[in-house]
């Protein structure tokens, strides 16, 4: 996916699917001054929203944060981790809500411990417990959220129905949060942590709760922010496919570190090119021709042939040379990590897997 | 599906000062306790005593031109509620004195005496009720929906949420004390023979506005801190109003047995009358009202002590 430049200002009536969420041109209310607008302009934005090194956070005895240096740049970044991890304190730590005990950083270009405050202004966060004020209805809740933030009365509720259309929430807006199901608070969620237009978002597990059709509309949501919007998302989850899904980078962490950060598409890519071959019958003949013929043979763990042949046309020579040597094939697949196992690997301890 | 869909759009208005955010906690906080019917009701009555009052006030003024009238002041005087042991008896001696030799010079004295008859009175039972109505929910219930969430990652601080949410109190309590008590005081003014006493009384404004200081911060920061003990909004209406009640009984009991004043420092109706006689200027600094003042300073400060580690705890983990 390529992203759009920061200081590109989003085109008006540009539009995603049809049917979906769409993005249009930039709205500033009737008292707009974009001179006086507190908000960080685009161009503004450094190239690494977050940069954080050596961030230590000791409660008591337990180390939540073991030394994380890390950078974030734009786009969605996936944040893995098992429970325990440290995912909810670094995000707290990012919100300047958890003092360190170590460790300094940015985000936004905004101190750390500094600027904490600065910082939650312009970080739309969208927290993965259920978390909402008893007796407000939706639209009362994400105004609000959005006046916290500092929109003015009439301005809060006018952007507040906007990403509630936007959203997909509809007449039940008007409904006390309280009786909302799971997928409805977690679109009110999602409407209030966006509703003051923060260029940075904090997604703890957005998805969570959500039936298929509102999963695949919420993660639609998310990427036409980072990919048209120009927003960078940290996204927290341990729904993988929801990485796949749309995530540019993946950060995973295990026992306060992080083990793995780098972009899905290097993630990904296998470290060696190869294919696997699922075969029938005695494979020793094919490994002697593959190997006469110059390529490189190892078994998998699952039983199957992993084989490297720097010619072109690899899969046309494994089927001929599984002719000449009577070995039926079952499947050829590219070699490409799958993102289960460098997880399982990072958590592990282990090295990038290449499965 | 919305008639005006729009998609998602920039928003680049103009945000409100940081400093100001804590008035939108308030703000949100005073229109969800307005949605109760009960305390639309209880407001709606909260300004009879203020009427009651008022006809005290009608009939001090009219004493002043009619012999016959004089008769009503004694029992006028005798409203006011006990403080501690032998404080009516002491109070109302000098202001009858003080009558009784003049009475347009007592005015300050009657005036205020009937001031702190009105505080003392709604003070009693509609202060009470009105705090137990709002105050247990204010935090608890933001505890239980993890609304601190909410709150917290947006610029704003836990000093800042708790006086968004003492101004909710602030605000209903202001409606039953201050307002009408301020309200009576015009009333003296429009009654009285002419706007000379406003030289005479100008202080009494300013002294009722010190009285509802000694009742609000108090009664907030006790009644916050039992909100923020707990995420069922019931057992902190429980404590507060259990707090009274003993406190109450427990100096009536003891107070009447043992016929020693220091008991009433067990209620804390009754230290807030004694601080307050003070402050419209009816009983002198003494030992009683210091040991008032005292307890209420720490009745302050030590809830708001655990009320900020309260309010900050669920960010700390």
């Amino acid at each position: 996916m390529t992203l759009p430049a920061w200081n590109e200002r989003s085109a008006g009536g540009m539009s995603s699917t049809a049917g979906g969420p769409s993005v249009r041109a930039e709205h500033g209310g009737a008292s707009a001054d974009s001179t006086q607008r507190p908000f960080i302009a685009k161009a503004a934005l450094p190239a690494n929203v977050v940069q954080v090194e050596g961030i230590v956070k000791h409660y008591r005895r337990i180390k939540a944060l073991n030394g994380i240096t890390m950078s974030i740049g734009r786009g969605v970044t996936g944040l893995l981790g098992p429970n325990g991890a440290g995912k909810t304190t670094l995000i707290k730590v990012l919100l300047g809500l958890v003092r360190v005990t170590a460790g300094s950083g940015t985000v936004l270009g905004y101190d750390l411990i500094r600027q904490a405050r600065t910082i939650r202004q312009h970080v739309g966060f969208m927290p993965e417990d259920d978390c909402y004020v008893a007796g407000l209805s939706g639209i009362e809740m994400v105004q609000f959220a959005a006046r916290l933030s500092g929109l003015p009365r009439v301005e809060a509720l006018r952007r507040s129905h906007e990403i509630l259309d936007f959203c997909g929430v509809e007449q039940e807006r008007y409904r006390a949060v309280d009786t909302y199901s799971t997928g409805m608070r977690q679109k009110v969620k999602f409407a209030q942590a966006v509703v003051h237009d923060p260029p940075f978002l904090i997604l703890d597990e957005p998805t969570a709760g959500l039936d298929p059709d509102e999963r695949v509309s919420m993660l639609h949501r998310i990427g036409l922010l980072a990919h048209q919007v120009g927003k960078t998302v940290l996204l927290s989850t341990h729904i993988l496919p929801d990485v796949r899904a749309i995530c540019d980078t993946v950060a995973i962490v295990a026992q306060g570190e992080v083990r793995v950060i780098d972009s899905l598409e290097v993630l990904s890519r296998p470290s060696s090119p190869g294919i696997h071959v699922r075969t029938t019958g005695d494979v020793g003949a094919l490994k002697q021709r593959i190997i006469a013929a110059g390529g490189i043979v190892s078994d998998d763990e699952d039983g199957q042939l992993r084989v490297t042949v720097h010619r072109p046309n690899t899969t046309e020579l494994i089927w001929q040379w599984a002719r000449e040597t009577g070995v039926g094939i079952r499947s050829i697949t590219p070699s490409r990590n799958s993102l289960e196992q460098i997880f399982l690997d990072a958590v592990r301890g282990g090295a990038r897997a290449d499965s | 599906m919305p008639i005006h869909d729009v998609g998602y759009r920039r928003w680049n208005g103009v945000t409100t000062s940081l400093l100001l955010r804590w008035l939108v906690v308030a703000g949100a906080g005073i229109r969800l306790v307005w949605k109760s019917h009960w305390l639309r009701r209880m407001l709606f009555f909260a300004w009879l005593p203020a009427a009651v009052t008022g006809v005290g006030f009608f009939i001090y003024e009219q004493s002043l031109e009619r012999q016959e009238w004089k008769q009503a002041i004694p029992y006028l005087i005798e409203w006011y509620p006990e403080s501690r042991l032998n404080a009516r008896s002491e109070i109302a001696a000098n202001v009858k004195r003080a009558f009784e030799e003049d009475g347009k010079t007592a005015r300050h004295q009657i005036w205020s005496l009937l001031l702190l008859v009105f505080f003392r009175n709604p003070q009693g039972l509609l202060m009470v009720l009105l705090v137990g109505m709002i105050a247990p929910s204010l935090i608890s219930l933001d505890f239980r929906s993890r609304a601190y969430l909410l709150y917290f990652s947006r610029p704003l601080t836990p000093g800042e949420y708790i006086l968004g949410k003492a101004l909710v109190v602030w605000t209903y309590l202001a409606a039953v004390t201050t307002l009408p008590a301020l309200a009576l005081y015009v009333l003296g003014v429009l009654l009285s023979p002419d706007i000379s006493v406003v030289l005479d009384t100008w202080d009494l404004p300013l002294r009722i506005l010190l009285a509802s200081l000694v009742l609000m911060l108090p009664t907030t920061s006790l009644a916050l801190f039992f909100s923020s003990l707990t995420t069922e909004s019931r057992y902190a209406g429980f404590a507060w109003f259990a707090l009274w009640g003993l406190g109450w009984a427990a100096y009536e009991s003891l107070g009447n047995f043992t016929h020693a004043k220091q008991w009433s420092l067990l209620s804390l109706y009754h230290v807030l009358g004694c601080v307050q006689e003070w402050v419209f200027k009816l009983s002198t600094f003494n030992d009683d009202v210091s040991s008032a003042a005292t307890l209420l300073l720490i009745v302050t400060v030590m809830p708001f002590i655990v009320l900020v580690s309260r309010v900050a705890a669920p960010m700390r983990i």
